[in-house]
């Protein structure tokens, strides 16, 4: 029990953290609001998750796990795949549209 | 001397709009050279304007961007060309159909009038708004009106307004602080009026879409409200930091 109250005061940490991180990158035109979208989602859920623990609860009965904290792993990992896959679709979009802007360039310098 | 005017026409699929845009901009006569920028389409749009061109004696340009990046982008590359051709003023139209090009001679007076002011924007909510919306977008429309009066000190009634001229000074401002790929609304106005720029709004109307779809569905509307409570708490947040002017 004791183990879990330390986890949930550090993943409520984490969340701020996040939730500070992502606005504060935005307003230093480090990171597009479009893919900040995404990590504030995710910090809120966070937070919600670990201050609400009857969702984590509900959702840990519901995967047949012993512990809370496993449930808040496997989610995060889960969310963190699904990241990385829109990372891998949003770098396929751009390779495309570099090779566009090399050709578009080459033949307006050819012109 | 007089200010040199250009109409920048952000245009993304719309085919079937354009001829009636242009049949309508063309017969004004606006003493002001016409320039759309072509994001991307995958419709007949750029053939379309490229026909006009050849047709109009008023001066038509047009940009083409090699594919879709964005109204806020398309916009970004007019302010971009007006500043390297001297424009005075860049106004914006939308080339749905749903801004009618004769108030565009309204915005041109409130420039010529008043050298002042750097952003006249015609609102669907001044005087006697005959503007039909949703429940859910006018209560939307609301919120952001009120937010923006409230935070600016100023009555501001339309912040999504896509009908608006720009002084080629805020035109530079925004360039340099970086104008947003999607949905420029709320928070541009916040920040200019922040730095300085005089805002003045126009009562105006605008026309039900005839063809076409509009680029707002759902997730671009949670989108749009993110961005904007987003970009608004930074504004504040600045502001208060620096204790008014951003500058």
């Amino acid at each position: 029990m004791s183990t879990f109250i330390n986890i949930r005061f550090f993943a409520i940490l984490l969340s701020f953290f996040l939730l500070f991180i992502s606005i504060y990158a935005v307003a230093k035109k480090k990171l597009l609001e479009e893919f900040s979208f995404l990590w504030v989602f995710a910090a809120l859920c966070l937070l919600i998750f670990t201050v609400f623990t009857n969702f984590l609860e509900w959702i840990t009965k519901a995967l047949n796990v012993s512990f809370l904290g496993y449930t808040l792993l496997f989610l995060g990992m889960t969310f963190l795949i699904f990241v990385i896959f829109h990372l891998s679709i949003i770098i396929s979009e751009l390779k495309i549209k570099t090779k566009k802007l090399a050709q578009e360039i080459a033949l307006l310098s050819k012109q | 001397m007089t200010n040199k005017f250009l109409i920048a026409i952000p245009c993304y699929n719309e085919e079937q709009n354009l001829d009636l845009l242009l049949s309508e901009l063309l017969e004004l006569n606006l003493k002001a050279d016409i320039l759309f920028v072509e994001d991307g389409s995958i419709d007949r749009s750029a053939e379309i304007i490229n026909k006009s061109m050849q047709n109009s004696v008023q001066p038509i340009s047009l940009l083409k961007h090699c594919f879709n990046l964005g109204p806020g982008v398309a916009m970004e590359t007019a302010f971009k060309y007006a500043i390297s051709n001297d424009y005075d003023y860049v106004i914006q139209l939308d080339s749905d159909g749903q801004h009618d090009p004769r108030a565009i001679t309204q915005i041109m007076n409130v420039f010529n009038q008043d050298k002042t002011i750097d952003i006249a924007i015609i609102s669907r909510f001044l005087g006697q708004p005959s503007y039909k919306m949703s429940l859910l977008r006018k209560i939307g429309h609301w919120l952001y009106s009120t937010l923006a009066s409230i935070i600016s000190g100023q009555k501001i009634t339309d912040t999504t307004s896509g009908f608006r001229g720009f002084s080629i000074k805020s035109c530079k401002f925004l360039i340099a602080t970086g104008y947003p790929d999607f949905f420029p609304d709320i928070d541009i106005i916040l920040l200019l009026h922040f730095n300085g720029f005089k805002i003045k709004e126009i009562p105006g109307t605008m026309r039900p879409r005839k063809h076409g779809k509009s680029m707002y569905n759902f997730s671009r509307v949670i989108f749009h409200v993110f961005r904007s409570f987003l970009s608004l708490s930074i504004i504040v947040w600045r502001v208060l930091s620096k204790k008014g002017r951003l500058k």
